[in-house]
């Protein structure tokens, strides 16, 4: 297990180092920096006094080396537009959308599992076909629709719950359910196919032939061989809510990742969206470290690789 | 005293888009206490089936139907999931073909012998994990305490399959089915695995189905034959009847095709039954046998064959006697036919 540990490690650092060379090269690529940060009206010879300045006539390699160095010491540097630290950015709108993809994981897996074991026993039945018209709802549906119908529903007509900002954690239901419900059906789909093959397998036609009881057999002998490949996806689905969604930050104005990542892309505030890139690489290459972690955990068998 | 196990009539229905399979057409079959059966027959005669339909375990949709299926004098018929459980391990347990894929791969061996065992008996985990120690012991597994701390694909595949015997044996079954229990092993593995069953039957006096498409397996435990085709018993008896003087042309044909070290000539051809079986559709309106049989007179079309006794309990399904069929050249024809 520990050997295991180490070697998922080294992929995880391998991936965090790759992405921050293209978070670092993105000042490049997008133009060249010292004329940007000069202004429109500049002359040559500013530029040539701006380059100097912020050291961008070194080698690229040293400078990316400084670039590193500065973000392993914490700075993360300014963003130019809001005037603020880039660490203090993040920490205003990273929680939120932590919060809001933490619940949306949850809901999506509440509603999937469930349904995807009940759809997988019981295939080809009214239950599979219910299951089957919720997924193909949840993927049809655009999420700006859904948020739109459960605003309308919730918090018009029902008035149960609000539907705009962050106050409290009443406020992340209803764009967690419309985050989630939008991952759940990959997610129940999955379920019910590991389901379906899992309960076909020599050990549970053991399990069965020993007398043990349905829920034994479903639960800890099925579940755990099934929910493998669950467990890979939803880290994926987790980061991906994670990264943000521009439409749900959008749709119920909360001040998330997404909505940040959007704006300042708009306005080329390229140390915010360089922070923003690394955060959500480090987010997944720990998500993805967790999942297998938690796979090897389930099945012993992953452990040897 | 009550048969172990007492079959008549079992047939099982299969309904399809096609229409109605019939896997298992008719079956009489019994088991005394302390007796090995072994079912013989290719796969797809029905064998397998016959012995889920002991268990409860015939895969949907399959239907069972039997004048009469019943363990230890009481009926199996029509019980319950509940029942059907509490049978399942204490009373009948069941060794499978594959030990690589019959254990579960997420637990541990002693993980899973505990859970059988306190599924069915009053047992504390201190308890359970003794006992499945002993068990280990008891099959001839060498240094137990690390074994059930194991995960079966750390363990070889005899040594899985002594783990699923001691795992049959736990409950103290009265029948273990054995459903092609070394198939999957290397020929040394298989003769210690079938020495272990006939030693534990002999300690134990369980009754063990043996179901098998190897006759060489047949001949080393088991004491009675059944051999399976199409669905049907087409003869029965004692081991060393069934082994010596075949008196089905199906089972004759078997044997013919076995190798036989220092009587068989090197680069000669073996014996084989031509032609393939029929699909288990429609019902039985002729010998099924027929069509593959060397031996085939018109009137074999007649009408379905019942069994009849040859001699004693040597029962077959051949409208033609041996005596009568002795002078005719049978498979060594076809055999020739074919060099």
């Amino acid at each position: 297990m520990l050997r295991f540990l180490a070697r998922r490690l080294l992929v995880t650092a391998l991936v965090i180092a790759c992405t921050s060379v293209l978070a670092f090269s993105l000042v490049h690529l997008s133009g060249d920096p010292a004329a940007a940060m000069a202004g429109e009206g500049a002359t040559a010879a500013d530029v040539e006094a701006v380059r100097r300045i912020y050291g961008f006539d070194r080698p690229l390699y040293v400078q990316y080396g400084d670039w590193l160095g500065k973000i392993a010491s914490g700075e993360f540097g300014r963003s130019f537009y809001l005037r603020e630290s880039v660490v203090n950015v993040l920490a205003e709108h990273a929680p939120v959308t932590a919060r809001l993809g933490l619940m949306a994981l949850g809901f999506a897996l509440c509603l999937s599992i469930p349904l995807g074991i009940l759809a997988g026993l019981y295939r080809n039945t009214m239950i599979d076909r219910l299951a089957l018209a919720l997924a193909v709802a949840g993927q049809a549906l655009p999420s700006f629709l859904f948020a739109l119908l459960l605003i309308y529903v919730f918090g018009v007509q029902l008035r149960w719950l609000p539907i705009s900002g962050a106050a409290t954690w009443l406020h992340f239901i209803l764009p967690a359910i419309t985050l989630g419900y939008y991952a759940a059906p990959a997610l129940m789909r999955l379920t019910r196919s590991g389901m379906i093959e899992v309960m076909q397998s020599d050990h549970v036609r053991t399990a069965r032939a020993y007398g043990l009881a349905a829920w034994r057999v479903v639960i800890r002998h099925a579940l755990r061989s099934a929910i493998i490949p669950v467990v890979s996806l939803a880290a994926v689905q987790l980061g991906f809510m994670l990264g943000g969604s521009i439409v749900v930050e959008t749709v119920f104005s909360l001040k998330g990742l997404g909505l940040l990542a959007w704006q300042s892309i708009q306005r080329s505030d390229i140390e915010v969206i360089q922070a923003i890139l690394l955060l959500i690489a480090l987010v997944y290459a720990v998500l993805t470290l967790l999942a297998d972690m938690l796979n090897a955990l389930l099945d012993p068998r992953i452990r040897i690789i | 005293m009550t048969r172990l196990i007492e079959i008549a009539g079992l047939r099982i229905t299969i309904p399809t888009a096609q229409g109605q399979l019939f896997p298992v057409r008719g079956i009489d079959l019994h088991v005394e206490k302390g007796e090995t059966l072994a079912i013989v027959g290719e796969s797809g005669c029905g064998k397998s089936l016959t012995a889920l339909s002991l268990m409860g375990l015939v895969p949907q949709p399959g239907r069972v139907e039997a004048d009469k299926l019943a363990f230890q004098g009481s009926s199996l018929l029509g019980i319950g999931e509940s029942a059907w459980r509490r049978l399942r391990g204490p009373r009948i347990a069941m060794i499978f073909q594959d030990p690589m894929t019959s254990l579960d791969p997420c637990y541990t061996i002693g993980s899973q012998m505990t859970e059988v065992m306190r599924s069915h008996m009053r047992l504390s985990a201190r308890e359970a994990h003794e006992r499945a120690l002993t068990l280990l012991t008891r099959v001839g597994i060498p240094s137990p305490a690390a074994r059930l701390a194991q995960y079966p694909h750390q363990l070889s595949g005899g040594l899985r399959q002594r783990v699923m015997i001691a795992m049959a044996l736990s409950c103290e079954p009265d029948l273990i089915i054995a459903d092609e229990p070394t198939t999957a092993l290397d020929v040394t593995t298989q003769a210690q695995i079938l020495g272990l069953l006939a030693k534990l039957q002999d300690e134990t006096g369980i009754g063990i189905v043996l179901i098998t498409h190897d006759l060489g397996v047949v001949a080393s435990v088991a004491h009675r034959v059944a051999v399976m085709y199409a669905g049907q018993v087409v003869e029965t008896g004692t081991a060393s009847e069934i082994l010596t003087s075949p008196s089905h042309p199906y089972t004759e044909g078997l044997l013919r095709a076995i190798p036989v070290p220092g009587r068989t000539a090197r680069g000669a051809q073996l014996g084989s039954i031509p032609g393939i079986v029929p699909p288990p559709k429609g019902a039985v309106e002729s010998c099924l046998f027929m069509k593959r049989c060397p031996y085939a007179k018109p009137h074999c079309a007649d009408g379905p064959v019942p069994l009849w006794a040859t001699k004693g309990a040597h029962q077959m399904r051949c409208v033609r006697p041996v005596a009568e069929r002795a002078a005719e050249p049978g498979y060594a024809a076809l055999t020739d036919a074919m060099s």
